[in-house]
């Protein structure tokens, strides 16, 4: 074998650190958008070709004329309106009372003795299963919805605020119990800031599932909202303005989670 | 004054300490060494009311009911990562409804006294270990509590960055005398620091023997330097060395 020197010398992102970072930024940034607007592309070319049926998959620009007919006549706007308002409703009535309901079964054992085990058995039920039920209690039009919503979200806020109370470190707890702190002062200075990053989880996850029971169950009942008018639309041979619903449902569902995500920021520091 | 009769504890079948008398006079400086699992934690967190006794009784006399009872110094998990410095320190003065303005004119004058001036609006996990631990001595000492309770503050710090702590304690206390109870595995930590030296068997914890340290205040590092400081190390070594053999055979 002929002698080798290994080399080990300084490549090219130590040499031009600066123009390296940036050559990966553009790179990364082209990547990222090249592939939705790549497949976009293929669609409304295999659609134009022939080579997609337009009866059940009209190409983009179609969706595209759909979803702008359908927010002039204001029955697209209606929709969204009708569905961010049950949303809105129901995620911030389960979360607020998987909070308060999570807070007091952390911190008080009578509480879980008596909750704890119903709480977890019917947190397995499915909830859909329920609406029949809601459907009952509160008649018909939005309020069963905004129920089904709200229940969906309770019970995974509520167990996850109750584990993260459970888990703050005996530690911090001890530190404030030593200079005599009462509960209040307990909760306020070490319970609710050591459990709120598990709880802020729990809450951002619950913004997607939310959205998802949303559209669902107003594809199934009533007559209002995006659901609605994606089914209705699917129904009647509309497939445009169905697949425009679609992608605003999609919109909506990912301005409405990062919003939920953003504002978390302010709360919580991580 | 702190009075201990006949303490004992027991966590589900495994009697871990006791039983255990002692007196601590106030404002003494008193050192608890003994080997690990002796129960010596399990003795600071009685004091402290964290903990009930299984037996016996410790009774603590109050000087001044009006001034809290206790702080206490942990070895981690002491000082909260959501706070600032400033508002770690300010925390006991909060649960007293002191003022926050107050609050935070003495949490100042603790922070320089125990050299983190600057820091305060600093969140702990951008601190060093020694920092924090300043922190936390800042916290403890701004309270003005009766007792000072003292587990392993050091132990989780490198061993020149303890030195330097060590002298930091030594001088803020003999500033502003208390009664301290302070937990340690070394040996020459207590002698450096207390005026007494418990030393406690393995488990149970008893009282070994209860040595009191000659050496003047003020002190400094260089009483390491001391023939007097050697033969108590040696002294306090030997009688541990029997109870840690014993218990890792």
């Amino acid at each position: 074998m002929p002698p080798e020197t290994v080399r080990r010398a300084p490549g090219l992102a130590e040499l031009h650190p600066g123009r390296f970072a940036r050559r990966r930024r553009i790179a990364t940034f082209a990547l990222a958008w090249g592939t939705p607007v790549l497949l976009i592309a293929l669609w409304e070319s295999s659609a134009r070709v022939g080579r997609l049926d337009t009866r059940f998959f009209p190409a983009p620009d179609t969706i595209l004329h759909a979803g702008i007919d359908a927010f002039r006549t204001g029955v697209m706007t209606t929709a969204i309106t009708d569905t961010l308002h049950k949303l809105l409703l129901g995620y911030a009535g389960g979360v607020l009372a998987g909070i308060t309901i999570g807070l007091l079964l952390g911190m008080s054992w009578m509480a879980r003795a008596a909750l704890e085990h119903t709480l977890v058995a019917l947190y397995t039920l499915p909830k859909l299963a329920l609406f029949p039920v809601f459907l009952l209690i509160f008649g018909l039009g939005g309020l069963p919805q905004i129920m089904l919503v709200g229940v969906t979200v309770f019970f995974i806020v509520v167990l996850a605020a109750t584990t993260a109370v459970l888990s703050v470190e005996q530690g911090y707890r001890d530190a404030a119990a030593v200079f005599g702190a009462r509960r209040g002062q307990m909760l306020r200075h070490v319970i609710i800031p050591a459990a709120m990053p598990a709880v802020a989880t729990a809450i951002r996850l619950t913004a997607g599932i939310a959205i998802l029971v949303i559209v669902g169950i107003e594809m199934v009942s009533g007559d209002t909202g995006l659901g609605y008018l994606i089914f209705q639309r699917s129904q009647v041979f509309d497939p445009a303005t169905m697949y425009a619903g679609v992608i605003v449902a999609g919109l909506l569902g990912v301005s409405f989670t990062g919003l939920v995500s953003l504002s978390l920021r302010f709360v919580v520091r991580t | 004054m702190i009075k201990v009769q006949g303490i004992e504890r027991v966590f589900t079948g495994v009697h871990a300490l006791g039983p255990i008398d002692l007196a601590i006079e106030r404002g003494q400086f008193v050192a608890i060494v003994g080997p690990s699992g002796c129960g010596k934690s399990t003795l600071l967190r009685i004091a402290a009311g964290l903990l009930a006794p299984s037996a016996g009784e410790l009774t603590i006399e109050r000087a001044d009911p009006a001034t809290p009872l206790c702080s206490m110094v942990f070895q981690d998990y002491g000082i909260f990562p959501w706070k600032t410095v400033r508002a770690n320190v300010r925390f006991p003065l909060d649960l007293a409804g002191i003022p926050r303005r107050r609050g935070d004119v003495l949490a100042r004058e603790w922070l320089e006294r125990v050299g983190v001036a600057g820091f305060e609006d600093a969140y702990p996990a951008t601190l060093s270990g020694g920092m924090r631990q300043r922190t936390a001595l800042a916290r403890a000492f701004v309270a003005n509590p009766e007792i000072l309770l003292m587990d392993e503050p050091f132990a989780a710090l490198d061993a020149q960055l303890r030195l330097v702590l060590q002298s930091e304690l030594l001088r803020v206390w003999e500033a502003h005398r208390r009664t301290v109870l302070f937990v340690t595995h070394a040996i020459d930590e207590a002698l450096l620091l207390a005026d007494r030296i418990v030393v406690m068997s393995a488990r149970p914890g008893r009282v070994l023997a209860d040595i009191s340290v000659p050496f003047p205040r003020p002190r400094h590092r260089e009483i390491r330097a001391d023939p007097g400081f050697g033969v108590l190390e040696e002294r306090v070594w030997n009688l541990l060395k029997g109870e840690v053999e014993e218990h890792a055979a």
